[in-house]
């Protein structure tokens, strides 16, 4: 396995961006205070939910997906290689979910390496070679490692609370709750008016400060499934075959005819704008990436 | 869809395409070439409407298919699939099926009732069985087919194929417009 240098430049807006979403939430904080809000209240309410979500989110993902968490000795060959990768990655084995579904997918979750799972689906492990399969599970046994799981977790920490806060006030404040309203002191409706508009800027900022941190973690994610597989180009034709596939539709035509008439054609075109809405890069960027990296290994 | 017809809510089903329909005749020789050999069918799909003025239309775009397959030996069937779909297939030489299903869909729409063709379905071997071209009226463009099973198609051959007749026909470059036609009465053709 040829050493790859670390990417500064990956590197460099990963900590911009978290340095970003970090004052957004400081600020966020200070409002809070200077408001007068319960923050105290707030924060054990959105922490307690919080715990919930680190604790839990793995079996909720697993469940709502239909994943079934394979036994030892089930499908030997795909435990081997995930068997293998892990060593590769220094970590515990995950356990291994199958879902069935001929959408090819993949995903691991759980908060630690020593909780993960990595879940495949059965239209994956039909549709892409033993190489692309591995490529797929490098890519997904390096979130893992990097506990990508718990870091976008925490990192939603106060946009959570932020979305609640434009939500209950979106249900409340026409009625005079959150102790402002006609009539009421005008020193809190002001301050209730402050913090619904501080909630709401920091809910969409943070809402795209996440996204991009997100997209950076998928890069380093494609990365590492090259430095441990040593083959970029395997992870290039899995990406292409999993995004083309998943385009692909398998509702009939005589079915599908009534809404076509229907539709506005929607933009094909994937701009800049488009990929901030976005958790993972587009497919472009991501085999430009992987295919800078395949230039430094072959060098 | 045009803004006033969205503003208004109005439906208005496109006019169907017949430019690019022919140029599949044309680049046969390049399909051979491709491994594609043309499996000596063709058919279209159409929704069936329940006034009576739809059915007359549809008995004389039929007459007009009936009167050219019997000129040309062709043999024509007529079914109504599960979906309650109509469909008329022509059985012959690439020319004929395609001129033949072209004077269909021609009277069909001349009778006001073109929104109602939905696909054409071509036939062809390919390696050990067999792809479809369907051509979209709506869009005027061609894409591939290949069926494996009940509910189940070859993706990775069709972006294949995809790629492989891009520079011959005009092929739909949207994937998320590939739609299926399961149960097709070419299926085992």
């Amino acid at each position: 396995m040829r050493r790859l240098r670390p990417d500064f430049g990956l590197n460099a807006r990963m900590l911009f961006s978290v340095l970003l979403l970090a004052a957004l939430y400081t600020l966020f904080v200070w409002v809070l205070l200077n408001a007068g809000v319960g923050f105290l209240g707030v924060v054990v309410f959105a922490g307690g939910l919080l715990l919930v979500q680190y604790f839990f989110s793995d079996q909720l993902i697993l469940a709502t997906m239909g994943a079934r968490i394979l036994k030892p000795g089930e499908d030997p060959e795909l435990e081997q290689t995930v068997a293998r990768l892990a060593q590769l990655a220094d970590i515990p084995a995950p356990r291994i979910a199958v879902v069935r579904t001929d959408m090819p997918n993949a995903f691991a979750t759980g908060r630690s390496p020593r909780h993960a799972v990595v879940a495949v689906t059965t239209g994956l492990l039909q549709r892409l070679t033993p190489g692309e399969v591995e490529a797929v599970l490098g890519h997904e046994i390096t979130h893992v490692h990097n506990r990508d799981m718990a870091l976008i977790t925490f990192a939603s920490f106060f946009a959570t609370i932020a979305s609640y806060i434009v939500q209950l006030a979106f249900w409340f404040m026409p009625l005079g709750g959150f102790g402002g309203g006609f009539g009421g002191d005008r020193r809190n409706g002001n301050n209730a008016a402050l913090v619904y508009l501080a909630s709401f800027i920091v809910w969409i900022v943070s809402f795209f400060l996440i996204r991009a941190f997100s997209r950076y973690r998928e890069y380093a994610a494609d990365r590492g499934s090259a430095i441990l597989t040593g083959q970029p180009s395997q992870l290039m034709s899995a990406l292409v075959k999993l995004q083309q596939h998943s385009r692909i539709p398998r509702k009939d035509l005589r079915h599908a005819e009534t809404l076509q008439a229907l539709f506005i054609v929607p933009a094909a075109t994937q701009s800049a704008i488009y990929e901030l809405f976005q958790t993972h890069p587009t497919l472009e960027h991501r085999l430009d990436h992987l295919r800078r990296l395949e230039q430094e290994i072959n060098r | 869809m045009s803004f006033f017809d969205a503003l208004f809510g109005r439906t208005r089903l496109k006019k169907p395409q017949f430019d690019a329909f022919f140029r599949l005749g044309a680049s046969l020789p390049d399909l051979e070439a491709k491994g594609l050999t043309f499996a000596g069918a063709g058919a279209v799909c159409c929704r069936p409407g329940e006034e009576q003025a739809f059915s007359d239309g549809l008995r004389q775009a039929e007459d007009v298919a009936q009167l050219y397959a019997g000129e040309h030996q062709l043999a024509l069937e007529r079914t109504d699939d599960k979906e309650r779909f109509h469909w008329i297939v022509l059985r012959g030489g690439a020319d004929d099926v395609l001129t033949g299903l072209h004077a269909f869909g021609d009277t069909l729409s001349d009778a006001g009732y073109g929104g109602a063709l939905l696909a054409a379905l071509f036939p062809f071997r390919d390696r050990d069985a067999v792809s479809f071209l369907v051509y979209n009226y709506k869009r005027g463009r061609f894409y591939p087919f290949r069926p494996t099973g009940r509910d189940d198609r070859d993706e990775a051959r069709e972006i294949q194929l995809g790629t492989l007749l891009g520079p011959h026909l005009p092929m739909e470059a949207e994937l998320e417009r590939w739609y299926p036609l399961w149960d097709n009465p070419l299926g085992n053709a």
